[in-house]
């Protein structure tokens, strides 16, 4: 205990580290894991792949698996399951791209066109295939045109017709693709899931294989794995220790590059949108913020005027009742004066702070009068005295308001939420990342980029102008 | 929005003739910045030749007030307004007036309205009772820990500037950033889940944020964490404004280290920790942006409002109404620790 | 050119009335020196002049014109402040370029009157530089040389010289009755320093908690105080006062009747029988020209004498001194000067 205490002293001797030393440094080590750990953790899992993000992967570094899919073919002998190696992105990801997306890339026919049997009737179930391909079927046999909108009838609809009559002329792949459309038995929709390969020795053959695994965890004793070979022999379980796991270091750039090029496949995220939104609002409210609080200290601090304490308190009382607490009124505001769904009702209501009102009228107050004066005898109109005189020699103290405005500005999240929340065109990127998490699970990968893209600006403010940022808390106390 | 007559477009209208006006009066003004300036400040220059500088003050003063009034004190009003009133709309001539029954809806025990068991007010007293619990340890906590980091930061350390700069690094994280940075690590199958059970400490991963015995522990644990470097830089400022002679002379009478402290340190930075007691206070009472994306596994008194006034969406019939009368009774506490710290600060602030 | 005319002017701070009704003539070209000690309203005075103080009642009126209700910036005058007040984020050039440019003048004739004011002021060397990085010599040169590109009709100075060490405040004290003498104009000089007063002035306007005590040319005051404050007031070091009841009978009989106090400068006494006082002596300053010598009279009057010479008198010696009768200055209880 007394240890505890004697650490809390300040002065110390001029002798080498103490053991009080030693518990500071240890202490102010511990707290910088703790800070720069999650931060780190972030970074790290930005550049890893959507396929990582989602097997839960927890190395520091991007190290990413040889991927195969497993698919599951069902046909007349019933499931069949094998694994497929080597295809393209893609086609693996081809569910989550957008339709508008899905005809830009890569043609999916003449992709397929390059397999053949199982894995031919895997791909065109997966890209999406079998209903154009059975739409052309129809139409070229001239079946019946209910045929197209029997897959989606109710169950009950469904009796009055008997699709089985028109298979009986069709040879083996006109039968199977129309089954698939269908839903005939004793075909079903294929499946297709990507996987990790992994090598390990068989058991029984004690020769070095190759497996596929759905999900690593180094945790259990034992992996549950199917071999590539013999996709068919099931599920084996082979020892954790045993198998090797090929990785390499894969930085996924693409969860940058993609959304910063409005190349996201599969969903309505507009990055560039947002972080523009964010950047104008942080530029113009930073502008007006700046202009029109340092107008009201000036006023406060150079002029003797009938109400001047009652306006310095009517300012100073606006600390009391934050925005957050007045959400349901300032949205009626917003309203009211029209601002709604545009940036101005994000920057207008923020613009005026009592902290920056308050910041700047006590630098003021130690700019000599006499300055003022001399500019009053050289003809100076009081509108010069303030933007000639009073603002350039205010500077220090301006550009710590600046700097906290950015700030506030950049990481806003309740004016947003109060003024734009149903606009999505005007979102700053703070709300559009908080929409991104409830609206797109599966696209992780994208999320954790554009908030490290977020963290951007803040952190260079942080890093070149640390200074007039903590000078100014700590000579004002008021955040 | 197209009926409504103070559409934006009106305001550029507004703002058009406004800069144009100033562009025609501000003729003859040499140099680029001078004339800009000249654009933009042209009442004050009009008054000034008019009617001298008895009324220049008061429009120096205009923009802020003007936006403090529109936007701070005009608000309160209308949580006023709607806190009586009752409806969807936010137009106050299709709300009905209904007295105090929105605050019978958050505080009794029996829906006024239909006679049943009322669930309103279990989940504003549920948003109250935790709020407190939240603040209760989130506040001395931050205090103790911001305390510590000052007094060591205030030794002769290798490196002041650069720990000082790591432990202020987290205030300048967005709220969204911080909860998306925790979240990340605290999910279901989060790190600390995945190590933990790696470790064999736990069989089950948890849902650190949801799970109802530690949402609480890792909302305190977050919030700190984001906000703590604010508080160490002001509590390291007091320290700093300690005389070093005070401690040389207590040296000089051979006073211990431990001694020092409680008998220098301490009072002398009494105030100023007392000023940041009420400040985080202030703080924590309005907690909501890191919890709200955190989606924490409990209701804080601002989340409440907001999720109860549904103006993303999903709007209810008396949900207006009961977030604004709740914002008033925020509103008034948050008041009266305001006023208990303009009472502490008075000095600092030399009217 | 220009003369500036006060007329019963007051000024009062609430229910405080600091000037108390001023009346004051400055005729054209004159450098007239407003002296006080401080808080004597002298600096109000000036400011009240300028501009930069209202004015509660009473009229100021240049050139005949009454300029009451018309700003500072309309008088057509120029101040040099105390503290100089040049706008420190300016080059001197901007310093000195920023009235004019409000005046909205051409760029031309800017750059021709800087030019001129920078010859005149020898200042053409540091023209680009921040105020920041030139001696409180430069300083001072720059903010006379702002009033002087002003072309103002009258010149006002508010203690422009107490900031400078005492060489550099002789020599500029020089330097600026140069200018006047060169320029012309009407200068008005606010100092507490009776030295500057007596040095530079036509006119000296003595002040006193917001009233004047006398107005006159600088020997008149020193000669021919009109009472007890200016006498005590002008002239270094001050004039010696002794209470009428402790004075010698043969003094008492030649002073005026009314007359309570009796004033004898330092400068007028010395060692001699006649017209004596005895005087013990406490303490004896040696500058080598001057002598200086403090001590006590009758009724601890305090009494010190200069004198042109150094002397061998020593500290705790009973010494008579003695004075022309000429010189003797004689004051009523209130103070004011009685001819004898």
């Amino acid at each position: 205990m007394s240890a505890v205490i004697k650490f809390f002293s300040r002065t110390q001797g001029k002798n080498k580290l103490s053991f009080i030393d030693w518990i500071a440094y240890l202490y102010l080590f511990l707290g910088f894991l703790i800070i720069f750990l999650p931060v780190l953790w972030l970074l790290l899992n930005s550049i890893k792949s959507q396929f990582l993000l989602q097997k839960l992967d927890t190395n520091l570094l991007p190290l990413d698996y040889d991927r195969v899919v497993r698919a599951t073919v069902f046909g007349p002998d019933g499931k069949e399951i094998f694994i497929i190696k080597d295809l393209p992105d893609w086609v693996i990801y081809w569910n989550e791209l957008r339709d508008e997306d899905k005809k830009e890339v890569n043609d999916p026919n003449l992709f397929i066109s390059k397999f053949e049997g199982k894995e031919y009737y895997a791909l065109r179930t997966h890209l999406g295939l079998v209903s154009d391909h059975a739409k052309e079927l129809i139409e070229e046999k001239n079946f019946p045109e209910w045929l197209i909108k029997y897959p989606s009838m109710f169950p009950d609809a469904k009796k009055e017709y008997n699709p089985e009559e028109y298979l009986i002329n069709l040879n083996e792949e006109e039968v199977r693709l129309l089954s698939e459309f269908l839903g005939l038995k004793p075909y079903k929709p294929n499946g297709f899931t990507s996987q990790i390969l992994i090598s390990a020795k068989n058991t029984e053959t004690n020769e070095i294989e190759e497996y596929s695994v759905s999900r690593l965890n180094t945790n259990k004793d034992t992996v549950n794995a199917r071999l590539i070979s013999n996709p068919q022999g099931g599920i084996v379980k082979i020892p954790t220790e045993d198998i090797i796991v090929n990785k390499k270091l894969r930085p996924s750039w693409i969860n940058y590059s993609d959304p910063l090029t409005n190349n996201v496949r599969g969903m309505s995220f507009d990055a560039i949108k947002c972080l523009n939104n964010s950047v104008f609002v942080t530029i113009i409210a930073t502008i007006i913020t700046v202009l029109i609080n340092s107008m009201a200290a000036f006023a406060l601090s150079k002029y003797k005027f009938n109400g001047q304490i009652i306006f310095f308190i009517i300012i100073l009382a606006t600390l009391m009742v934050p925005a957050s607490v007045l959400i349901v009124g300032i949205f009626k505001m917003v309203s009211v004066t029209g601002l709604n769904g545009t940036l101005w009702g994000v920057i207008i209501p923020g613009a005026a702070t009592p902290t920056g009102v308050f910041m700047l009228r006590q630098y003021m107050l130690t700019i000599p009068d006499e300055l003022l004066e001399a500019a009053r005898m050289d003809a100076a109109s009081e509108w010069s005295i303030y933007w000639r005189i009073v603002f350039p020699l205010a500077l220090p103290a301006i550009a710590v308001l600046a700097i906290l405005s950015i700030i506030w500005r950049w990481n806003d999240l309740i004016l947003p939420m109060i003024a734009v929340s149903t606009t999505k065109t005007a979102y700053t990127i703070q709300l559009c990342l908080l929409d991104f998490q409830g609206e797109y699970v599966a696209q992780e990968h994208y999320r954790l980029a554009m908030t490290v893209v977020s963290l951007i600006p803040t952190t260079l403010v942080f890093v070149f102008l640390q200074r007039y940022i903590t000078t100014g808390i700590a000579n004002t106390g008021i955040k | 929005m197209s009926e409504n007559i103070l559409n934006f477009n009106y305001w550029y209208f507004v703002i058009f003739i406004y800069l144009f006006i100033g562009f025609l009066l501000s003729k003859g003004v040499i140099g680029n910045i001078s004339r800009l300036m000249s654009v933009i400040g042209w009442p004050i220059e009009l008054a000034q030749r008019l009617s001298g500088t008895k009324s220049l003050p008061y429009l120096f003063l205009f923009p802020n007030i003007l936006i403090f009034g529109l936007f701070t004190f005009l608000p309160l009003f209308m949580n006023f307004g709607f806190s009586v009133t009752d409806g969807e709309s936010i137009n106050f001539s299709s709300r009905d007036y209904s007295g105090s029954d929105n605050l019978s809806r958050i505080i009794l025990e029996t829906q006024i309205d239909t006679g049943i068991e009322n669930m309103e007010d279990d989940k504003f007293k549920a948003s109250i009772a935790d709020t407190f619990i939240f603040v209760l340890f989130q506040v001395p906590i931050m205090i103790v820990v911001a305390l510590i980091t000052a007094v060591v930061l205030n030794r002769e350390i290798v490196g002041r500037a650069f720990w000082r700069a790591v432990y202020f690094y987290p205030v300048m994280l967005s709220p969204v950033v911080v909860a998306f940075l925790w979240t990340l690590i605290l999910k279901r199958q989060g790190l600390l889940s995945q190590t933990l059970m790696e470790w064999n400490w736990i069989d089950q991963p948890i849902q650190w944020l949801t799970d109802p015995s530690w949402t609480m522990f890792w909302s305190v644990f977050i919030y700190t964490w984001a906000h703590l470097g604010f508080y160490m830089l002001i509590l390291l400022a007091g320290l700093q404004s300690i005389p070093k002679d005070l401690y040389e002379a207590a040296e000089m009478d051979g006073t211990s280290d431990q001694r020092a402290f409680w008998r220098i340190t301490l009072p002398l930075l009494m105030p100023i920790l007392l000023v940041v007691t009420v400040l985080s206070l202030i703080k924590a009472f309005q907690a909501f942006e890191e919890l709200f994306a955190l989606q924490v596994g409990w209701i804080s008194l601002v989340s409440y409002i907001f999720e109860t006034a549904g103006l993303r969406g999903q709007k209810t019939t008396f949900g207006l109404g009961i977030a604004a009368m709740a914002s008033l009774l925020v509103a008034l506490l948050l008041i009266l620790l305001s006023l208990l710290q303009f009472y502490l600060t008075r000095r600092q602030v030399k009217l | 050119m220009a003369t500036l005319e006060l007329k019963q002017v007051r000024k009062n701070y609430g229910n405080l009335e600091v000037i108390h009704g001023i009346d004051l003539f400055i005729n054209n070209g004159e450098f007239c020196v407003l002296v006080g000690p401080s808080g004597c309203g002298k600096s109000t005075l000036l400011r009240m002049i300028a501009g930069l103080e209202q004015i509660t009642k009473g009229d100021i009126l240049i050139d005949e014109q009454l300029v009451n209700n018309i700003s500072a910036a309309r008088r057509g005058l120029a101040m040099v402040f105390q503290s100089y007040a040049l706008y420190p984020h300016m080059s001197v050039r901007q310093n000195l370029a920023f009235g004019l440019e409000n005046l909205k003048m051409e760029v031309d004739e800017i750059d021709k009157r800087i030019l001129e004011a920078a010859r005149l002021l020898r200042m053409e060397e540091y023209l680009q530089r921040k105020p920041g990085q030139l001696s409180g010599g430069q300083k001072q040169r720059v903010a006379i040389g702002r009033a002087i590109v002003r072309e103002p009709s009258i010149y006002l100075f508010d203690e422009p010289l107490s900031n400078l060490d005492a060489e550099l405040r002789v020599a500029t004290r020089v330097e600026l009755k140069a200018l006047h003498a060169r320029l012309g104009n009407t200068m008005i000089y606010v100092t507490h320093d009776q030295v500057e007063a007596m040095t530079m002035a036509d006119k000296i306007v003595v002040m006193n908690d917001g009233i004047i005590e006398q107005v006159g040319a600088p020997l008149e005051l020193y000669n021919k105080p009109s009472n007890k404050f200016v006498a005590g007031f002008i002239g270094s070091p001050k004039m010696n006062f002794i209470q009428f009841d402790y004075l010698p009978n043969s003094l008492k009989e030649i002073a005026p009747s009314n007359s309570t106090s009796l004033g004898i400068r330092p400068e007028h006494l010395s060692i001699k029988d006649e017209n004596s006082l005895s005087l013990n002596v406490e303490t004896v300053e040696q500058l080598g020209s001057d002598s200086f010598l403090y001590g006590t009279t009758s009724g601890e009057q305090k009494i010190s004498i200069k004198l042109n010479y150094q002397t061998d008198i020593q500290a705790n010696q009973t010494i008579k001194v003695g004075f022309k009768l000429d010189d003797a200055h004689w004051f009523d209880k209130d103070g004011i000067a009685l001819t004898s």
